[in-house]
């Protein structure tokens, strides 16, 4: 009889380690990488011309569905991984987490052709003679308080993110002044149409009656804005409810009744709920897991992925006595990584291998440059034109987190085939964000990430105060790089702009200042009766026109 | 009584004291700067003037020596002030406030679920020692020591809540707002919670009952012609229960361990979740204030576990 029992126990142990240890079936056929495109039938967008010219007023336009007219109702349920602290209030810095789009709205975003469309603002013009820019407002737009979107509203946005410092160019704003209810004026220092996309696109506004009525405290949690959805529940790190904007100033929107947000961060709950139908969509802050989504994808769930982050390697080279100071060895490292296999590996098939550090959807990205590809037989070549011993050590300097550590680890292999013994050091994200962004020095390579911001704004990511720039310590930068940099803010027409970027982007190449590695997609995953416009309509921003989303009943 | 209750909160105030000095210490000597971390995103970071970040120092009072800071803390504890937290940038107190009752909830329903079916089933393994059901309960407590709480729970996920659709999969409901989903969505978090205690405790009791089975009194208990159950639960448990009450005290301490993966597993906003946020961030006063109130709970537990001793045995005496 104990027999018996011990044999059912074991039994069932092993029944239970079998579920868990067998994977799915996988199906026969794998769906292509989902693309950003534009759903069928979109009217052709109104583009306001760049800054540098006066705009044309212009009116938002509202995409049809993919294949069937736009149903109303229904609550749109969304997962994410976090939250953040501050939403409401824009004195401080704040995450802009796409969870919580459709409660506030920037005067301008990115369509998905990079081209900078009207949203509160109607139109933007600039005079370099006079080094102002006037903004021309929408009417009729409400806050969710009831109170007036208008040119004070506006003012104090921008001041309150001007006194912050959270907004990039916020340096040159002299002043900012309410020429008439609907017309805002900025006497700045410096005009570069690069600052100006910033001031459009990067700041939500929000209520000044809410926030000077109820403090900032209040406002951090309880974001007064102009979009579809209100706030009407908040529950910290957990769930937050927005429902429908009656008053909202596009006639006939939002579709959706309500979202709700519910926290999950761990991504195995998440893929699960997504799974079992439990979650209409799953979108991170910090970038959807790529195992569990494409895993999604395959069981049929939709996937939209655009360029996300673009991860490099920066070598130490303001230390003279480091190997990477010789051109040849940070040359000889490019041609011994396959990148092509790595980004095939780590990115499951929907990464891009970089053979220069703007990805191919950047204006910055050289269609013609041809790169360092995988050679291991040069690499060793240049290695001992360079005079390194077989055997060489090195730091290689990487985060302890997801994908960095797994691109560090490949790394790691490729190198080793050629002679050089990286050795690993893991840091946590604090030590890792101190090295590139404070003043803390790295010995070897430094795993290296970077947003990929839209349109001309990418140049950012080489200006003092992003680490390719000016804040990674340890990482020298020529003068004809920083020359580059400075023709780029001296100009004010966005061909040259772009031109001159793509200058740059060679330039870091050509003298391999810092190792492109590849672009990681950002993705968000919906289940199939569910007409997102998110990373569709503004792939390359974070910015989700919440409108525009509906649910097909079943 | 009351003296030996005195000097044993006194000894435990310095131990509480001596673990936040430690956690402090630890803490500042991890290296990276919490306010980097603390701005988040890389476009607030990088459009920071160098100045700000000396300002953002200054109003968190991270400029100050160390051990200023400390003293600093401790002093606001006695005043009710948990100090602000780096990355919510909200009284910590508040925010302790908000997720503490959720931890309490499930902790409370998973200490009873552990120790009520814990003491059943050691009770009738003890009694049953050598048949069937010991063999089996046996099986059953090992398997809940050696199951880690985290695979199990993305095992019940998978069977229970996708699989077979019979329990929400993730999410906290508060009992007060839909009892009936509350109570759904509490049965995985806190079944996984409680298998190790309940595993520990069931063992526990069953060597207890069988030691205490084997006395004289119950012998004589049977001869009397008593029922067994009441020899059993009557006599023979409450004089095993010793040993016993020391390992439910310690299972407070394994629920709490427990909810910090557990919180995360299901999505529960707790304080062990809360924890290991503050960790990850380098959220000081958070992870201070948590150390502090984890300190005091394990305590009073250790204390209401020693006591119980005097009510179990009357000749157990304090003084």
């Amino acid at each position: 009889m104990k027999n018996l029992v011990s044999i059912v126990m074991a039994l069932i142990i092993m029944s239970g380690l079998l579920l868990t240890g067998c994977p799915a079936p996988a199906p026969t056929s794998v769906p292509e990488k989902s693309k950003p495109t534009a759903p069928a039938g979109v009217p052709e967008k109104a583009q306001t011309a760049a800054p540098t010219g006066a705009a044309e007023k212009a009116k938002p336009t509202t995409p049809a569905s993919v294949a069937a007219q736009p149903q109303r109702g229904g609550t749109l349920r969304l997962i994410t991984d976090k939250l953040g602290a501050n939403f409401g209030y824009p004195g401080e810095s704040y995450s802009r987490p796409p969870s919580l789009a459709g409660f506030a709205e920037p005067l301008a975003q990115f369509d998905e052709k990079e081209n900078l469309v009207p949203v509160l603002a109607l139109s933007w013009s600039a005079d370099y003679a006079t080094s102002t820019m006037t903004i021309r407002l929408r009417q009729g737009v409400k806050f969710h308080d009831g109170t007036d979107f208008n040119a004070e509203a506006v003012k104090w946005n921008l001041e309150m993110h001007k006194a912050a410092d959270n907004m990039g160019g916020s340096e040159y704003i002299k002043s900012i002044t309410a020429v008439d209810n609907y017309t805002v004026r900025l006497n700045l220092s410096q005009v570069s149409p690069l600052t100006l996309e910033a001031y459009l696109q990067y700041p939500l506004m929000f209520s000044p009656a809410a926030t000077q009525a109820k403090g900032k405290e209040w406002a951090r949690t309880n974001p007064v804005g102009t979009g579809p959805f209100k706030l009407t529940e908040f529950q910290r790190e957990a769930f937050i409810k927005l429902v429908r904007f009656d008053g909202y100033w596009q006639p006939g929107m939002p579709y959706l009744d309500s979202i709700e947000v519910r926290v999950i961060p761990d991504p195995l709950t998440a893929a699960t709920t997504m799974q079992a139908g439990d979650a209409d969509m799953w979108v991170n802050q910090a970038g959807l897991p790529l195992k569990e989504a494409s895993d999604l994808s395959r069981l049929g769930l939709k996937a939209a992925s655009v360029p996300g982050r673009y991860y490099t390697m920066s070598p130490d080279t303001t230390n003279p006595k480091s190997k990477f100071a010789n051109q040849k060895v940070r040359e000889a490292i490019e041609y011994a990584i396959d990148r092509a296999a790595i980004a095939k590996a780590i990115g499951e098939g929907l990464a891009e291998p970089l053979n220069q550090i703007a990805p191919s959807a950047s204006v910055f990205y050289n269609k013609d440059y041809k790169g360092r590809p995988y050679d291991p037989a040069k690499a060793k070549a240049l290695l001992a034109e360079a005079g390194v011993a077989t055997g060489l050590e090195i730091f290689l300097v990487t985060p302890s987190r997801s994908p960095e550590r797994e691109f560090a680890t490949t790394v790691q292999g490729y190198l080793k085939a050629v002679g050089i013994d990286a050795k690993l050091t893991l840091k946590d994200s604090a030590s890792w964000t101190a090295l590139r962004m404070g003043d803390a020095d790295w010995e070897g390579l430094l795993m290296q990430s970077e947003v990929m911001n839209p349109g001309l704004s990418y140049i950012q990511n080489f200006t003092k105060n992003f680490q390719l720039g000016g804040r990674a310590k340890s990482l020298a930068r020529s003068k004809e790089f920083l020359a580059i940099i400075d023709k780029i803010y001296a100009t004010n027409d966005n061909a040259a702009i772009a031109a001159s970027g793509r200058q740059l982007v060679k330039q870091v190449s050509d003298e391999a200042m810092t190792i492109p590695l590849a672009a990681m997609p950002s993705l968000s995953i919906t289940q199939k009766n569910v007409h997102s416009t998110y990373l569709i309509e503004s792939p390359v921003s974070n910015y989700w026109n919440t409108q525009n989303d509906w649910i097909e009943k079943k | 009584m009351v003296n030996y209750i005195a000097r044993r909160l006194l000894v435990s105030l310095l131990v509480i004291l001596l673990v936040t000095v430690f956690v402090f210490t630890v803490m500042h000597s991890l290296p990276g700067d919490p306010l980097l971390l603390f701005l988040g995103d890389e476009a607030s970071v990088s459009n920071l003037a160098p100045g700000k970040m000396d300002e953002l120092r200054h109003e968190y009072g991270l400029d100050k020596p160390l051990p200023v800071q400390y003293l600093t803390w401790m002093w606001n504890i006695t005043h009710g002030d948990f100090g602000t937290s780096l990355f919510y940038r909200d009284k910590v107190g508040k925010i302790i406030l908000e997720r503490l009752p959720v931890t309490v909830h499930l902790g409370i329903a998973a200490f009873t679920l552990s120790a009520f079916m814990g003491i059943l089933v050691g009770v009738v393994s003890g009694v049953r020692r050598g048949k069937w059901i010991d063999t089996a309960t046996t099986v059953i407590a090992y398997l809940g020591v050696a199951t880690p709480s985290f695979w199990l729970g993305i095992l019940m996920i998978y069977l229970f809540g996708f699989q077979l659709r019979l329990i929400p999969i993730a999410g906290y409901t508060s009992p007060f707002v839909n009892f009936w989903m509350s109570t759904k969505q509490a049965i995985l978090p806190v079944i996984c919670l409680s298998i190790s205690g309940f595993a520990v405790t069931a063992r526990q009791v069953r060597s207890s009952m069988i030691e205490v089975i084997q006395r004289d009194y119950i012998r004589t208990a049977r001869s009397k012609g008593l029922k067994e159950s009441d020899v059993v639960f009557g006599h023979a448990l409450k004089n095993s229960l010793i040993p016993v009450v020391t390992v439910v005290g310690m299972n407070v301490r394994h629920i709490i361990g427990g909810s910090v993966v557990i919180e995360s597993v299901f999505a529960i906003p707790g304080i062990g979740r809360l924890l290991v946020d503050g960790i990850m961030a380098h959220d000081y006063q958070v992870v201070q204030s948590m150390t502090l109130i984890v300190g005091v709970i394990i305590v009073l537990s250790n204390l209401a576990v020693d006591m119980s001793y005097a009510w179990l045995d009357p000749r157990i005496r304090y003084d």
